[in-house]
């Protein structure tokens, strides 16, 4: 959509939306003199206070100085050395997320300021591993997110009209996580954001 | 004045149980508190009033012939409806004074979507006068209308969501607001107890039951729901947690306390930081994409193509995941065999241009190409075990003749079928460093194979097979002490 057809749905919605307020209100003090009740509470919610959260996304969260780490672990011992390094770190008190089993080992994302202990950690536990660092973790975040399909077809779309590399990915109930680089985060919300928010009640 | 909304399941409003449910109602009035009850409908599938029975009356019509979905959600309406005549009239069998209201007499708006319609609106005014009154408000759950009168069901959790959204409404005209949901478990549990007994319901050795939490946060309890617990319904939580409302999970049958249901603080709840239960959701089933060493640059083209397909399939997809060498999701195992049919043989093209250049603004028609004219995969989705499908098979051979023209590279999937997540709940996972750690040492000790994991704010999940839930359930349960008395 252009920035003006994007201006062009919003108002209509408002339009709709203070016209139904308009049309509630006549109905509620209708309905205060059919029953003649003197104080009446008028519906405590307005247009802009729902209920329900609308089907979609509502947001999209920023989480920055993010590096990610792959492991390199030999195949024979994998499961038992991927043990060793997370139970290492997890002594250490590094606190880790996106943590995926991969074919080659193991990857995680922790924050920066974690970033020296852990690559001291591996070192010390003798085991191959890359950094990648000045990351951020961009979430989209909507109301039972796993429920909606196509949600992250439309995520990669934006990002990749944005140009924005993905280096991971994550899913809970309520968000989808991207992990890029941090250079490109204000393209990739601006993307999200046309391409997710910008779609009133249009199920995605 | 006191506003308590008690909201009654199925099972609690049957012929045989509903005096249970009506001397809850009858207890808070002695205790002061003016009483709004939501109603599901009577019973479970099968049942004479149950919400499917009636979905089948519908369908018996002409089972060729789809039903209008505004028409089906009128049959489906019935259900509460009925429901709500015979507590209100129980209630009046007992002395006391009660109405009952469909959705839209209780003031209840929702939007358009029949079937799976969201509450916009409650005007509660009518409650309130009744209310006032002295009557016993009986309103039915799962349903609304909207503004010009439609009758909506409010699809999954519906009644849940109603009892939450009515204490919402009804708040800023109590001086204390609570809202119970009522069920045939005594609240929140650690596990599902089922999991803990065998055949002949005892208890398996070596295991604590679960216990039932004394308190939990609404993000805990939201997250428990999508993760497999059958408690509250994550909508009822989430609209609890936005207006503040006290929301209370109990049994219609017993007079223990329940579990109340409240806002995480971090900086007042000795529980911020711990976790809270273990649960098992999901028949999945896990497919990995290996892409060759030099394809890795055309991974999230060829990733967006794939998601755009399921994307018009309508299928979910979970437990996404990159690696260094290719990429992985978990999809439903409903969808495998469409998802098998689509995708198998399917060719991906990749900056595929002509001999006058590329495709779209870059072309460049002064300046002849020499082939390759870009890249295609052709996407290999055999049956477990590797084997390719037929479809790949064919497509194979014909683009053998196209070689000469463009790259073509195979892209074989690898389907892991009869997958499951088995989820921990852990408030603030990322300041409890080791859950992740002591999940899978667990899992490895009991020989229960992870495929992959996945991580949010509330939870720790791992995809195991399917065969194994019930022991990694219970051997998480007892490692983090979950157990009576652990």
């Amino acid at each position: 959509l252009t920035q003006n057809g994007t201006r062009d749905i919003v108002c209509l919605e408002d339009f709709v939306k203070n016209s139904t307020k308009l049309d509630d209100e006549k109905r509620v003090v209708n309905a205060v003199k059919e029953d003649n009740v003197e104080q009446v509470s008028p519906p405590i919610s307005s247009p802009l206070v729902r209920f329900e959260k609308d089907p979609g996304v509502t947001e999209v969260q920023v989480q920055t100085e993010i590096v990610h780490a792959a492991i390199h672990l030999p195949a024979a011992t994998q499961t038992t050395e991927r043990l060793r390094v997370l139970e290492t770190l997890a002594s250490a008190k590094i606190p880790l997320f996106l943590i995926k089993m991969q074919p080659s080992g193991l990857s995680f994302a922790l924050h920066e300021r974690y970033a020296e202990a852990s690559e001291n950690i591996l070192k010390g536990a003798g085991v191959t591993y890359h950094f990648t660092r000045n990351l951020v973790m961009v979430s989209p975040v909507a109301g039972a997110m796993r429920d909606l399909s196509g949600i992250m077809a439309q995520i990669y779309e934006a990002l990749v009209v944005a140009d924005v590399a993905i280096l991971q990915t994550g899913d809970s109930y309520n968000a989808v996580h991207c992990l890029i680089p941090a250079i490109d985060t204000d393209r990739a919300v601006e993307s999200l954001t046309r391409q997710l928010l910008n779609k009133g009640e249009t199920p995605l | 004045m006191k506003i308590l909304v008690q909201k009654f399941g199925g099972t609690s409003v049957t012929e045989k149980r509903r005096g249970d449910a009506v001397a809850k109602v009858i207890k808070a009035m002695q205790n002061g508190w003016k009483v709004v009850v939501v109603v599901s409908a009577m019973g479970r599938s099968g049942d004479p009033y149950a919400t499917d029975t009636l979905i089948d009356t519908l369908y018996s019509v002409d089972k060729t012939v789809p039903p209008a979905p505004r028409e089906q959600d009128m049959i489906m309406a019935c259900g509460e409806i009925i429901s709500t005549v015979l507590f209100a009239q129980a209630l009046r069998a007992r002395g006391y004074e009660s109405v009952a209201l469909t959705g839209g007499q209780a003031g209840i708006r929702t939007n358009y979507e029949f079937g799976n319609a969201r509450i916009e609106e409650i005007n509660p005014h009518y409650i309130l006068r009744m209310l006032e009154e002295g009557k016993v408000v009986v309103v039915a759950g799962f349903q609304g209308t909207t503004l010009p009168g439609a009758i909506t069901t409010l699809g999954r959790g519906g009644s849940d969501t109603s009892g939450s959204a009515l204490g919402a409404a009804l708040k800023p005209h109590a001086t204390e607001i609570e809202v119970e949901i009522y069920t045939d478990v005594d609240g929140v549990k650690t596990a599902d107890p089922r999991v803990f007994h065998d055949q002949e319901g005892k208890l398996i050795a070596n295991h604590h039951a679960p216990q039932t939490l004394r308190t939990a946060t609404y993000q805990e309890v939201a997250e428990m729901a999508h993760m497999g617990a059958k408690v509250v319904h994550p909508r009822a939580a989430e609209i609890a947690h936005q207006y503040h409302i006290p929301l209370w999970v109990k049994s219609t049958f017993e007079d223990a306390p329940g579990t109340l249901i409240t806002v995480d603080d971090a900086n007042t709840s000795p529980d911020a930081f711990r976790v809270t239960g273990v649960t098992n959701t999901g028949k999945l089933a896990y497919l990995r994409f290996e892409l060759p060493v030099f394809a890795q640059e055309d991974r999230t083209q060829i990733e967006l193509q794939l998601y755009k397909l399921l994307q018009q399939e309508h299928i979910p997809l979970y437990l996404n995941s990159i690696d260094g060498c290719g990429f992985a999701f978990a999809i439903s195992r409903e969808h495998l065999i469409r998802l098998r049919e689509m995708l198998d043989g399917l060719v991906i093209p990749i900056n595929l241009g002509g001999p006058y250049g590329g495709s779209g603004a870059q072309s460049n028609s002064a300046t002849r190409r020499r082939p390759p004219y870009g890249r295609v995969y052709l996407l290999g989705l055999g049956i477990t075990g590797g084997m390719r499908g037929r479809a790949y098979q064919t497509q194979r051979e014909l683009l053998k003749g196209a070689e000469d023209f463009v790259e073509v590279h195979a892209l074989e999937a690898e389907v892991t079928e009869n997958c499951t997540v088995v989820s921990v709940i852990a408030n603030r996972f990322q300041q409890l460093p080791g859950v992740m750690a002591k999940i899978l040492r667990v899992l490895h000790e009991a020989n229960v194979i992870v495929y992959q994991t996945a991580d949010s704010a509330y939870s720790v999940s791992a995809l195991v097979p399917e065969d194994d839930a019930k022991r990694a359930v219970r051997a998480l349960h007892e490692a983090f002490h979950l157990g009576e008395g652990a």
